[in-house]
């Protein structure tokens, strides 16, 4: 799905250095606010208890679980937009969203009254403003930074993209075509399929299916080529698990091959039209004679 | 019309073009290096021509489109 030709263009790029950006002036703000964080957890921590290694588990929580928690529901790339979406549904996304506003709350509600217990920023009104910045640098920034897929996976998050446009683009072109193809088959069996043969007809409707079996692989190929680039799994659905195209395949199925259902199958056999008509009605006649001895019998 | 792996007449379908694109975009950067980036599409159109006469003339239009897309793509990365 991707381009060979630009995953060509990028390779040679990385090989080509490292370059200073304003992520990489980010990435370094983010280490020293999380320094700077460790400093502040400590302190706090180390004033509620006397046991350091408690004190200092605490502040490992309290600097690293929430950017690491925030950094699940705040994707900033394509890739990680369809990641959420997809993990949107599961009960660990639901945990994770829980312990991350618990505690944001938590880092709120200690600055704030860290904050309000400085005189000069209590006596300035200050507070809510001093803790935002805060919440800002110790938890937003890194959070930033840490996105759930790898670096590999970031470098390719255009391409992910397109891809992802692409999946839907194509899946409705292809959708597109077999229903148009479908109901093309439905006009010329009510019209002109009177003149082919059983084989040719059951031929047909083989083919009906085979050409949905295609598109189902079709759809399967760009999902799974999705799965490869972004880890994210798509779900597929069967086109033949759908009701209105397995109405369709029933129906051009149904009307092609209903009279090779009779025993016989005098057409088959190349004879003249009259002749068949002939036998085929014959049949009936003996079909329905023997259900009415049926019925009598059964209702003996 | 046109899909992923199959079209209703006889133009290529999207992934064969897209295939196409990328083996001619590569062939022309190994060949003029960098340069390729910053050529108009006319030329485009006339360094491919030779390798896409006998296609329909609506794909040899989007393959024209789709390879000078590629390089400046590959501009815009090589200029991040």
């Amino acid at each position: 799905m991707s381009s060979r030709y630009l995953e060509m263009v990028r390779g040679q790029r990385r090989r080509g250095g490292w370059q200073f950006t304003s992520k990489s002036l980010l990435a370094i703000l983010a280490f020293i606010a999380m320094i700077g964080s460790a400093v502040y957890w400590w302190g706090v921590q180390s004033q509620l208890t006397g046991n350091w290694i408690i004190a200092a588990a605490y502040t490992a929580i309290l600097v690293l679980a929430p950017p690491s928690l925030m950094s699940f529901l705040i994707p900033w790339s394509p890739g990680g937009m369809l990641l959420q979406k997809i993990n949107a549904r599961t009960w660990g996304y639901v945990a994770v969203m829980i312990a991350a506003l618990y505690l944001v709350y938590y880092s709120f509600e200690i600055q704030w009254t860290w904050w309000a217990s400085q005189p000069v920023v209590q006596s300035t009104g200050l507070v809510i403003q001093q803790v935002l910045i805060g919440i800002i640098g110790f938890i937003i920034i890194p959070a930033l930074l840490w996105t759930p897929v790898t670096s590999e996976e970031l470098v390719e998050q255009v391409r992910q993209a397109h891809l992802v446009r692409r999946y839907e683009l194509q899946t409705q072109a292809d959708i597109a075509i077999l229903r148009a193809t479908l109901l093309r088959a439905q006009e010329k069996a009510l019209i002109g399929f009177a003149n082919l043969t059983v084989q040719e007809r059951e031929e047909l409707a083989a083919v009906m299916r085979g050409l949905v079996k295609g598109i189902d692989a079709t759809l399967r190929d760009i999902g799974e080529s999705v799965k490869t680039v972004s880890g994210a799994t798509i779900p597929f659905n069967s086109l033949e698990d759908n009701e209105d195209i397995r109405q369709y395949l029933d129906f051009v199925a149904e009307t092609l091959t209903e009279n090779s259902l009779l025993p016989r199958r005098a057409s088959a056999t190349g004879q003249h039209e009259a002749v068949t008509r002939q036998i085929s009605q014959r049949d009936q006649e003996e079909y329905y004679e023997d259900d009415r001895r049926t019925r009598a019998l059964r209702q003996r | 019309m046109r899909g992923y792996r199959y079209t209703t007449d006889d133009r290529l379908p999207e992934r064969d073009l897209a295939e196409l694109a990328d083996e001619l975009a590569i062939q022309l950067h190994y060949a003029l290096g960098e340069r390729v980036c910053l050529l108009p599409r006319s030329d485009v159109a006339e360094l491919i021509w030779p390798y896409i006469d006998d296609l329909h003339p609506d794909d040899q239009n989007d393959l024209v489109w789709l390879v000078w897309h590629l390089f400046q793509e590959a501009r815009e990365l090589s200029e991040e």
